[in-house]
């Protein structure tokens, strides 16, 4: 047992097993970044100029103030600075090295723009801010360090950073899984058809033709929540990680194109790329550097 | 003390929606009066629907914002007074309900720059289904409730000139 743990210790703190993980979540969470700042751009005066609709939360912590500058209007006023700014360090991130410094002005642009629209903004995107400050941490070339103090250092936060963002992920399965056990429309396999009731959660395909559908609605209902309370175990085994992730795919597209909630969908794709790389994906992982 | 770092993760748990709902508006015209209840929410869902990666995805919930905003502003206002006129009376000051006004007032200028109106007035429509019974959804039991909200005046100085 205690040889075990040391062995562990041991591999933490001297090896690299993470690096593919890191080298393509990097890019994922980059290219996800890019993307969405782009595709927001013609809305982008509104969610976060001066005469933007949301009110604000008028807090008085520093350093939520030094994140959330867009909530003062002089500022908001230069709101494109902080959209080019994002950008720009988002392409200096994937092209230039010191990628530790461009994640930490990535994490800071995207916590500017995060913060002015968080009223607007769901758990994919809390969760996604949460790691990409881990992200900082993170270095695939951990081991290039010379320095035997600073390598085994550099080594061993990085992979702690890769722990810590999958454990946000289990953290996100066992809330959610936890509290869906409260919630009657969960224990008696109905939340599916509230779901499909709603406009804004459903997509009228769906909704027309699974609504009366007794065992599709207790099967999504029942699936979801069993998927919810049995990844934080399964994905830590060899035999049952990549049916678990599957499952997990699955149910995220469907999260996509039924609820429509796009964003919260893919950055849960992307999240599942800290547990696996898949093979087909590894030789770009490894050209491209 | 407050923490630097806080974290909600029930953030993560959301309990489904137990109804539909729907913020609407109507405008008014001093040569031809009201016009007719209009749903900007089903709109932006219809193109949202047809591509789920669309901007008009954060349009909508960004309609969505508003709504539950002044919802929140008619739940301070009952607790604050249960005469009507009263109510009506915080709500006409309350910031949430002045973004509102905004918001409707921009939302028309922008369709129809030379919009002649000058009042406008909303409305939340909360729609409760009938509990599972393997229904089609047109054989399904709904209870509707309204609330109305008192008559705004169209003020459409958020605009900002987008599309």
């Amino acid at each position: 047992m205690y040889k075990a743990v040391d062995n562990y210790i041991n591999t933490l703190t001297t090896t690299m097993p993470y690096t593919n993980n890191i080298r393509l979540f990097r890019k994922a969470v980059l290219i996800f970044l890019f993307c969405n700042t782009l595709l927001l751009l013609s809305y982008a005066k509104t969610l976060y100029g001066p005469l933007s609709y949301f009110l604000p939360f008028g807090n008085n912590n520093t350093l939520l103030t030094f994140l959330n500058p867009l909530e003062n209007p002089s500022v908001a006023t230069h709101w494109k600075f902080f959209v080019a700014a994002q950008l720009l360090s988002i392409v200096a991130c994937w092209f230039l090295p010191y990628k530790r410094l461009f994640t930490m002005l990535v994490y800071f642009f995207t916590m500017c723009l995060y913060h002015k629209t968080l009223p607007i903004q769901n758990a994919g995107f809390n969760l996604l801010v949460i790691v990409l400050f881990l992200l900082i941490f993170m270095d695939e070339n951990a081991d290039a360090v010379k320095n035997p103090l600073l390598k085994t250092l550099n080594i061993t936060v990085s992979n702690f950073a890769v722990w810590a963002a999958r454990f946000q992920v289990i953290i996100l399965y066992v809330t959610a899984s936890y509290f869906k056990l409260f919630d009657e429309t969960w224990l008696n396999g109905t939340a599916f058809y509230y779901v499909l009731y709603s406009d804004t959660y459903s997509h009228p395909w769906f909704k027309y033709l699974f609504m009366s559908s007794s065992f599709f609605i207790h099967a999504i209902t029942w699936g979801a929540l069993s998927f919810q309370l049995l990844f934080p175990v399964l994905v830590w085994f060899k035999q049952t990680k990549i049916p678990i992730l599957i499952a997990g795919v699955l149910l995220h597209v469907l999260i996509i194109f039924v609820m429509g909630l796009t964003d919260f969908g893919i950055i849960m794709l992307i999240m599942y790329l800290l547990f696996y790389v898949p093979k087909f994906l590894l030789p770009k992982v490894v050209s491209s550097n | 003390m407050l923490p630097v770092f806080s974290q909600n993760n029930k953030v993560f748990a959301p309990n489904p929606p137990l109804y539909n709902q729907q913020l609407i508006v109507r405008y008014y015209n001093a040569k031809r009066g009201w016009t007719s209840w209009i749903d900007p929410g089903k709109n932006l869902l219809n193109i949202r629907y047809n591509n789920p990666f669309n901007v008009a995805a954060t349009e909508h919930k960004v309609h969505e914002y508003v709504l539950t905003q002044i919802w929140d502003a008619h739940l301070v206002a009952e607790q604050k007074s249960t005469v009507d006129s009263l109510q009506n009376d915080y709500l006409l000051h309350d910031a949430r309900c002045l973004m509102a006004q905004h918001y409707f007032s921009d939302m028309m200028a922008k369709e129809t720059p030379r919009s002649l109106f000058s009042k406008l007035q909303y409305k939340i429509i909360f729609t409760y289904p009938e509990a599972f019974s393997g229904k089609t959804v047109s054989d399904i039991k709904a209870t509707t409730t309204e609330l109305l909200f008192p008559e705004m005046n169209f003020i459409p100085t958020h605009v900002q000139g987008r599309r």
